[in-house]
């Protein structure tokens, strides 16, 4: 049961994850947002960008707000799935007798970067797929659990695609969210330079700790999701398929395999964290639009047709975005954002609110604190 | 005024919505209804046309409370979903769902419904400001919201409605026709057929229907006149001149009577009863060759012309004879029959040329030489030499021409 404690501290330990992250990543707001989002809600993210625009730290600052053990795998072609899972290994007890014992791999941790997960074989991309869904590892016939909270947050590179090996459809749709790691705009590249010319380490501190964030999951989960909501949400994720009763146009004439499933899952679960992390609480049709990009992008198979006339996954979910919202007589989403962002009540989330009410409150207190010093 | 009162007056602006949509949708019916009445009492020639409006009020009456009712009453989630249109977010819907639950996030979940409400109410009545704008916007769609089906039928049906409406009062008021004058006037008219028939003089027959039954306005099948071996197929005449066939030939009118001469026939737009009749001459020896007639003509009259000089060179045409006294003196040369010149049909008047021996007894011309094809050789010269002989009477002098083609074929003008 979820009470106003879990509530306040939700939108406590948000605030100071966010703040933290600040202190380590320019920019990248959306970036930072969608990873946060689905750590809260137990997904793993794949991070799509050019080299240096701050995946890894990212991760590695994530690793450090959330007080987690981190581990980095680079994934190389000649890395073997022992690499990454463990193996056992041949020990001598105190008896001198010899015996196996189990040496857990780097994705025994509770937050993996994998990093330039495409660069590894698909034998050995696959050594992942157990761990990210069903969260254990099996080595030797013997499954073993890993900690919880886990996440794996993988990097690729979107150039250089000599050498590399596309994830396989089972991987990509273990994948909660793909973002796309855009180049830092002037500012925040001058910002960036001038904070890495003071320090390269990261200076994040820990806002949160494993068993916050499975309770802010839990928090999240139980946010509220009206049925014509989760219809809507389903229609979107159903639509992407070509062959489907509510296949879209755009999914007709472009997309050779649909999104599974887990896209409708990971989309309601995400549109929740995203409404508590707004303020509400309940799921709107626009953090569905919001989401269906990171959620849809890497699940759908594009055709030929598609390829041929560069339509973007991005362009195909704009398409069945608009469509959808239609047929359910909804507000189109720009239209929905620009409503929303102008009424005062919803300008400022009401967890928002309460941060700015606690802030405005300690001014106060400090000024009065300031006010005794001086008259002392 | 709390966020109730602000909800219940959203739902009594979409309830009232409903009703206009139901009032249009059963005006709509109504005046279909009346229009289709309106329409039939005028085809049936009926004289209370004005119940055909009653009817129409009367049905449009009925129907409104059924549309309202299964069309357009606001269920709690439409009007949820109405409201949450509005920039709410689906705080409203959700709230819906969630009556009865008392949950810490349920409760916290009206609250903020609660609150975006009446934030969004106070926003739509404070002047200007931007977030203002945008609701007083949404609140006005909210209380607009008519389907452009719903106005575009409305439109369509009264428009149909007025002229049908203004038809059926001027009909009654006998500006105008009735109905049924109009109908029985088009369906005589349509009725209206015309008998063709081709039927032929001469030997020869039509080809094809030769006995067709038009509608007015309409064209025929086609026909061809086909000639008998010995006949040729001269032209097209209308049946009711055959009677007086042999004075046209005589006058030499017959060709300003013959409508057409191309064998195949067709005739467009037929308005009346129609008879053509497929003209056939007999082709006869000497219209190809005169030169060999076989003429039966009598002799000409004795009169008192030279006798022939009978000197002919035998290359060109002989000089017909001079009418004489019937003792002409034979000539001297054996004179060669001319070819074409055509022999006197010997009944008297002016002398027949006779060819040939210069006895008088030369080949006479039958009376039936053609000239192309056309003008009886006898009827040419005949004419001619009347006109002569009133030109001369007039006193008046021969053009040249004329005198040449009298004395070419005369042999002399004798007055």
């Amino acid at each position: 049961m979820v009470t106003e404690k879990d509530v306040t501290q939700f939108s406590e330990q948000c605030k100071e994850i966010f703040a933290q992250i600040e202190r380590d990543v320019i920019g990248q707001k959306e970036v930072v947002e969608g990873t946060i989002i689905a750590m809260i809600a137990g997904g793993n993210v794949l991070l799509e960008g050019v080299p240096g625009v701050g995946k890894t730290r990212l991760v590695r600052s994530l690793g450090r707000v959330f007080n987690l053990p981190f581990s980095r795998i680079q994934f190389t072609p000649d890395l073997m799935p022992a690499d990454v899972t463990g193996t056992n290994i041949v020990v001598k007890d105190e008896k001198g007798n010899s015996t196996f014992q189990f040496q857990p791999g780097p994705v025994f941790s509770n937050i993996i970067l994998a990093d330039e997960i495409n660069r590894a074989t698909p034998k050995t991309q696959s050594a992942l797929l157990e761990a990210m869904q069903e969260h254990t590892v099996t080595v030797m016939g013997v499954s073993r659990k890993l900690n919880e909270p886990f996440f794996v947050l993988a990097t690729q590179n979107p150039i250089e695609q000599d050498g590399t090996y596309p994830l396989p459809e089972a991987q990509m749709d273990r994948f909660m969210f793909k973002l796309i790691v855009k180049n830092p705009s002037l500012d925040e590249l001058m910002d960036i330079v001038n904070m890495t010319q003071k320090t390269m380490a990261e200076v994040a501190n820990a806002a949160c700790d494993g068993e916050g964030l499975l309770q802010m999951r839990t928090t999240a989960n139980a946010i509220p999701v009206a049925e014509p909501v989760m219809r809507y949400a389903m229609t979107l994720c159903s639509a992407t398929h070509p062959d489907s009763e509510c296949a879209s146009e755009a999914a007709k004439k472009y997309v050779r395999l649909g999104a599974s499933p887990r896209a409708g899952q990971a989309l309601i679960s995400a549109a929740k964290v995203r409404a508590l992390l707004s303020g509400r609480f309940n799921v709107s049709y626009n953090d569905l639009h919001e989401l269906a990009y990171p959620v849809l992008r890497h699940r759908l198979k594009l055709n030929f047709e598609a390829i041929a006339q560069r339509v973007s996954a991005d362009d195909i979910i704009k398409m069945i975005i608009d469509e959808t919202s239609k047929k359910y007589d909804i507000a189109s989403p720009a239209k929905a954002t620009a409503t929303a962002s102008e009424q005062p009540a919803q300008e400022q989330p009401a967890v928002e609110a309460a941060d700015d009410a606690n802030a405005e409150a300690t001014a106060k207190d400090d000024k009065k604190k300031s006010k005794r010093r001086k008259a002392k | 005024m709390d966020s109730n009162q602000i909800y219940n007056k959203y739902c009594s602006r979409l309830k009232k919505e409903g009703i206009i949509k139901a009032l249009l949708c059963g005006f709509t019916i109504g005046l279909f209804v009346a229009a289709v009445l309106t329409f039939i009492f005028w085809l049936v020639d009926f004289e209370y046309f004005w119940i055909a409006p009653i009817i129409g009020v009367a049905l449009a009456g009925a129907a409104t409370p059924m549309f309202y009712h299964w069309m357009f009453r606001p269920t709690a989630k439409s009007m949820a979903h109405r409201v949450d249109g509005l920039g709410l977010e689906e705080r409203i819907v959700t709230m819906n769902e969630l009556q009865g639950d008392n949950s810490y996030i349920a409760q916290r979940q009206r609250e903020d419904a609660q609150a975006a409400l009446v934030s969004l109410s106070k926003a739509a009545t404070t002047a200007g400001g931007k977030a203002a704008g945008m609701a007083a916007k949404g609140a006005t769609k909210l209380a607009m919201r008519i389907p452009t089906k719903i106005i575009a039928a409305v439109a369509s049906v009264a428009i149909a409605y007025v002229p049908i409406q203004t038809i059926g009062i001027l009909s009654y008021n006998g500006t105008i026709p009735k109905a049924k004058a109009i109908a029985e006037q088009i369906v005589d008219k349509e009725l209206e057929f015309h008998t063709v028939s081709y039927i032929t003089y001469g030997d020869g027959f039509i080809e094809g229907d030769s006995d067709q039954v038009i509608a007015d306005g309409e064209s025929t099948e086609i026909v061809m006149a086909v000639a008998e071996d010995g006949w040729y197929f001269y032209g097209w005449i209308d049946a009711q001149y055959l009677d007086m066939l042999g004075l046209l030939q005589m006058f030499g009118l017959l060709d300003s009577y013959i409508e057409g001469n191309e064998p195949v026939r067709l005739d467009e737009n037929i308005t009346a009863d129609l008879e053509m009749c497929a003209l056939f001459i007999e082709m006869s020896d000497n219209k190809g060759d005169p030169s060999d007639g076989d003429g039966d003509g009598e002799p000409g009259q004795p009169g008192d012309g030279q006798p022939g000089d009978g000197d002919g060179d035998g290359n060109g045409p002989g000089d017909p004879g001079e009418p004489g006294n019937g003792n002409g003196q034979p000539g001297e040369g054996p004179g060669q029959p001319g070819p074409g010149q055509p022999g006197g049909e010997g009944n008297g008047g002016p002398g027949q040329p006779s060819y040939g021996d210069g006895a008088g007894s030369g080949q006479s011309k039958q009376d039936d030489t053609w000239m192309d094809g056309d003008t009886p050789v006898k009827d040419y010269y005949q004419q001619i030499w009347e006109e002569a002989m009133q030109m001369i009477a007039e006193g008046k002098e021969l053009p040249a021409d004329v005198r040449e083609i009298i004395e070419g074929y005369f042999g002399g003008l004798k007055p």
